[in-house]
């Protein structure tokens, strides 16, 4: 089953917690054990599996990659905005595809770890492609 | 060289919707690269400047800088800006001012000279050259330049070098706006295809307005003067309107402010003048619709450059230009410059004129 989920970034960048739509599709898939992929088909914008219980911990993650690549108005890729050539070096750290494991029709995921979208040059009209595949 | 027909103007019009479509990405293209993202985020001010179309065709988009890319516009003609303003801009920050030179054939000598003027005056004032021409004097004197080339298709008074110049100066205002982060990258390319897409309101709207242009040639056709009145961007067109009625036909016709109007040309003879009102939804149109029952009032022919649903000023005038499609008043000159262009080449038709005086060597 593949299914794309669509949304909108509503901040230029943030790390926007998706899990529960993620875990919708599983559910609709009727899949109890088997394999999860959700894909990004985003070039400024990412994946990562990390806490979401403090609202804090996805700050300091956005903190530390602004401080690894900060938005500069010398960037050699100007067609769009510095945000933007800032937002495809941040994608490129991160991950686009990330697979986990359904376990009894439910996401294998510990207690604290959410499904974050990093958005790097919001806010956008942004979607993740998710395919549940029994197995 | 054989006198110029009016009827080339009639094909300047169906090339337009063409044009449009085919260059917005390639003049969007140049004009994001014109000048660095550092640079066009230092802009505080800009001036437009040019003689002719140029000249109207800044008036038509100094809104488009104000309210899109947020920032100080002053659009001059070359000798104002040459004599009476390039010595006394405020130089004391490096890229702080941009000065957009705009000249169609790139030989307009006044406008060259006022590149020269800005250049010489200080060096921290940007100076970029817009002209469909490469390699001429314009561009060559300007800093940066982009050439807003558009298929040839023979000598004419300007539509589609007028329509390119207002894609160019408004994609110029978009990508300011755009890297001083007053909106999204999305919403800035939503704007762009906007552009493009005024296209289809030209396509859809022409029929109407060349049945219009052709019935107001002949009702007209011994009409001594002309008025056209419009505020905001429509100041541009009125005069850009103006401008192709005396190219085509040598008939005196003046484009004025909707406001000055009522303080100045109502007292004009004869009462029948005709009086086009350019009146795009937006921020002047109320004033146009006062302006519509005055002028009725004192007897004169109102001609409407009206949106095909509009209620208030269509009911009260003679005849009406009916634009089929929303169009956003800061873009609006792109579409309601199309009604003098075909009125203006049917009436040089009616009057048995050749375009520019063209037989009286007058070019």
């Amino acid at each position: 089953m593949l299914e794309t989920i669509h949304f909108k970034t509503e901040e230029r960048q943030v790390l926007v917690n998706v899990m529960d739509e993620v875990k919708e599709v599983v559910r609709k898939s009727g899949v109890k054990e088997g394999l999860c992929y959700v894909y990004c088909p985003h070039t400024t914008a990412g994946l990562v599996v990390n806490s979401y219980m403090d609202p804090n911990t996805p700050k300091d993650i956005l903190n530390e990659i602004d401080r690894l690549i900060p938005t500069k108005v010398d960037f050699l890729h100007t067609f769009d905005t510095p945000s933007d050539a800032a937002g495809h070096v941040k994608s490129s750290l991160l991950n686009i595809e990330l697979t986990f494991i359904i376990n009894d029709g439910e996401l294998l995921l510990g207690h604290s770890q959410g499904i974050l979208f990093a958005e790097f040059d919001g806010p956008r009209n942004r979607e993740l492609h998710v395919k549940v595949v029994a197995g | 060289m054989d006198p110029m027909k009016p009827e080339v103007m009639l094909k300047q019009v169906a090339d337009l919707p063409k044009m449009m479509r085919s260059q917005t990405a390639a003049f969007d293209h140049d004009i994001r690269n014109v000048l660095t993202p550092l640079e066009f985020q230092s802009l505080h001010r800009v001036y437009l400047v040019g003689d002719g179309d140029s000249y109207h065709g800044s008036l038509a988009a100094e809104m488009a800088f104000e309210s899109i890319a947020k920032m100080n516009c002053e659009p001059l003609s070359a000798m104002r800006f040459l004599e009476y303003a390039a010595d006394y801009i405020p130089t004391s920050f490096p890229n702080d001012t941009l000065m957009v030179g705009i000249s169609a054939s790139g030989r307009t000598q006044r406008v060259v000279q006022a590149i020269e003027r800005a250049r010489k005056a200080s060096p921290n004032i940007r100076t970029v050259a817009f002209s469909g021409q490469a390699g001429s004097p314009v561009m060559e004197a300007a800093e940066r330049s982009v050439q807003l080339q558009i298929e040839d298709l023979g000598m004419s008074p300007g539509i589609r070098t007028y329509a390119a110049s207002l894609m160019g100066l408004y994609l110029l205002a978009i990508r300011i706006g755009e890297l001083k982060n007053k909106y999204t990258m999305d919403e800035a390319n939503a704007m762009r295809a906007e552009i493009a897409s005024l296209a289809d309101v030209v396509e859809a709207s022409t029929p109407a307005f060349d049945k219009t242009a052709k019935e107001l040639a002949e009702l007209f056709k011994d009409s001594p003067s002309f008025i056209f009145a419009g505020s905001g961007p429509s100041f541009g067109t009125a005069i850009f309107s103006a401008a192709k009625v005396i190219e085509a036909a040598g008939i005196f016709s003046m484009g004025q402010d909707l406001e000055e109007w009522a303080h100045v040309e109502r007292f004009c003879y004869p009462d029948e003048m005709p009086v086009f009102i350019i009146a795009p939804k937006g921020k002047g149109y109320w004033r146009a619709v006062e302006l519509a029952k005055s002028a009725k009032s004192l007897g004169r022919k109102i001609i409407a450059i009206v949106n095909e649903k509009d209620q208030e000023i269509a009911p009260l005038a003679d005849h009406v230009f009916p634009v089929a499609g929303d169009v956003r008043e800061e873009f609006s000159p792109l579409v309601y410059q199309v009604p003098a262009d075909l009125f203006a080449s049917y009436l040089a038709t009616k009057q048995g004129k050749f375009l520019f005086q063209s037989d009286r060597g007058l070019m």
